[in-house]
């Protein structure tokens, strides 16, 4: 089993996510790449007071 | 009379004097999509007997000296992830296809039918608008109709190529990312992706609830304003839909653009662009005058968030089909939705967080210029099954890395006219006009002045 392939297994048992095993191989190419654009977001230094932009009017 | 090349505006003029039957006019459109349809495929549902039934109806207004509204008679097509009273909505699905017909037509689609367009049918697009290609594992691909070897764009890829085509004379599409702006470009027509919150959603499939915006297609910026100015307007259905009145752009983009101040966006906007869609953007910043170029910050993070926000929502929204039925997904869409299963939320938040950093970078911006200028795609429309693609030398996966330059814009939900150039190549390209929140007329305007300087046209040059 890859570093991968066993990367998303362990992330499997924690969010209780059944993955069917034949897609385990692609989904983690595509976790990689997702991992690497959330690297982006929480790297970058925002001001304790930016809210974020909710749209939701009850 | 033929539909693929008579104007939106032409054909409801002169169904509205009675010159012209809707009826021959939808005859005309439907004996159009029997031919070329099988090449493009850009319909899951034709709706025939629908259509020449709502043509009479027109007809019947026009005869009796009552208004059949102004589109009356023009052929249109929508996104099949709009609701239409008696059609299941698929939103590009296999799973979807097992749900009862919608009982009742999507705000859009009722508003287009009040002002006298005749549906013609439901169109194409990526499994639940989550791509850029319209390569569909289901439903096929649809083939861009300036070279059919090629994609037409998605998500809203239908939509785009049969207005490119002929077959209608507007669509409705739905960006979340780019899926309007994209296709707009590989298909050379015009787009319209107005501010977030502008146009309800009412009765359509959603993807990132607050991502996605609603917008039509056309081959002229007239038909695009004509199209808009018939659905805008508030409606309590979508939560997200502004409490705004319907600010009509039809005859604000025949004004003049004298003093405009537009920016060239440089940085995150250039990295990667081809040759062609810097010329694309160079030629259009030159129509309007001195070039300079501005940098928006950030722009490469604003897509990284975009991303996650889309693969992180998406999952949520699709998490109990992607339970019970996964090997029913497309797998291309599949996968990345397994992996926004597992974003942790911490990035979900901090995305949300940065949105609002990134939209106060933006406003910056439009305190010194109007209108902001990007390519729409970094290349021409890549061939169907292309795996990879050259982004200045960079060999890049070719689905993910689409819509970097629309990605930014939608995030923050700015109002954009996606115009079409063309390149040495004979295909098109799209360039962004991009204006600050609720300035759609501006966007419009900009691009009415290109079009009638001949620097943007849906009709590729004759050689």
């Amino acid at each position: 089993m890859s570093e991968q392939d066993q990367c998303v297994a362990e992330l499997v048992k924690l969010f209780g996510v059944d993955i069917p095993k034949e897609f385990r191989e692609g989904v983690a190419a595509q976790l990689a790449s997702l991992f690497a654009q959330a690297e982006l977001v929480t790297s970058f230094p925002l001001p304790d007071e930016t809210e974020p932009a909710p749209v939701f009017t009850p | 009379m033929n539909p693929g090349a008579a104007s939106a505006l032409g054909i409801a003029a002169r169904v509205r004097r009675g010159e012209l039957s809707a009826e021959a006019v939808t005859r005309a459109a439907l004996d159009r999509v029997e031919t070329l349809n099988p090449a493009l495929n850009c319909f899951t549902t034709l709706l025939n007997r629908n259509a020449i039934e709502s043509a009479r109806i027109v007809d019947a207004r026009v005869l009796n000296g009552e208004d059949p509204g102004p589109l009356a008679g023009v052929p249109v097509g929508v996104k099949d992830l709009f609701d239409v009273e008696g059609v299941v909505t698929l939103a590009g699905s296999k799973i979807l296809a097992d749900n009862p017909p919608a009982g009742t037509d999507a705000v859009l689609v009722r508003r287009l039918r009040r002002a006298g367009a005749i549906l013609i049918g439901c169109q194409t697009m990526d499994e639940f608008a989550y791509g850029f290609t319209t390569e569909n594992a289901h439903y096929g691909a649809t083939h861009n109709p300036h070279d059919t070897t090629r994609v037409a764009g998605g998500s809203s890829g239908g939509s785009a190529a049969s207005v490119a085509a002929g077959l209608v004379s507007i669509s409705l599409g739905s960006d979340t990312n780019g899926s309007i702006r994209v296709p707009s470009s590989y298909c050379g027509v015009f787009g319209l992706k107005p501010t977030f919150g502008r146009l309800p959603r009412t009765g359509t499939f959603p993807f990132v609830h607050d991502l996605d915006h609603l917008g039509p297609f056309a081959r002229s910026v007239a038909d695009l304003a004509l199209a808009y100015d018939a659905i805008q307007g508030h409606d309590p259905g979508d939560p997200a839909c502004a409490q705004r009145p319907a600010e009509y752009a039809s005859a604000a983009a025949q004004e003049d653009i004298d003093g405009l101040r537009a920016g060239v966006l440089d940085g995150w906007f250039e990295e990667g662009a081809s040759d062609d869609a810097l010329d694309a953007v160079r030629r259009v910043a030159e129509g309007l005058g001195p070039v300079t170029k501005v940098t928006l910050p950030e722009a490469k993070r604003a897509r990284a968030a975009a991303f996650c926000i889309t693969c992180s929502t998406g999952a949520a929204l699709h998490y109990e089909r992607l339970k019970s039925r996964p090997h029913d997904f497309d797998p291309a869409t599949r996968d990345r939705f397994f992996a926004g299963t597992l974003l942790p939320a911490t990035v979900l938040a901090r995305a949300q967080r940065f949105r609002r950093w990134f939209a106060h970078a933006a406003a910056d911006l439009f305190r010194k210029f109007d209108v902001l200028l990007a390519p729409s795609t970094p290349d021409v429309a890549p061939l169907i099954g292309q795996k990879t693609m050259q982004l200045r030398g960079v060999e890049v996966p070719t689905r993910p890395n689409i819509g970097l330059y629309t990605q930014p814009i939608s995030f923050i939900g700015l109002p954009v006219a996606a115009v079409p150039l063309w390149t040495s190549r004979g295909l098109p390209i799209g360039v962004q006009i991009i204006g600050p929140p609720w300035e759609e007329a501006r966007v419009l305007r900009v691009a009415a002045y290109l079009e009638r300087a001949g620097i943007v046209s849906s009709k590729k040059p004759i050689a």
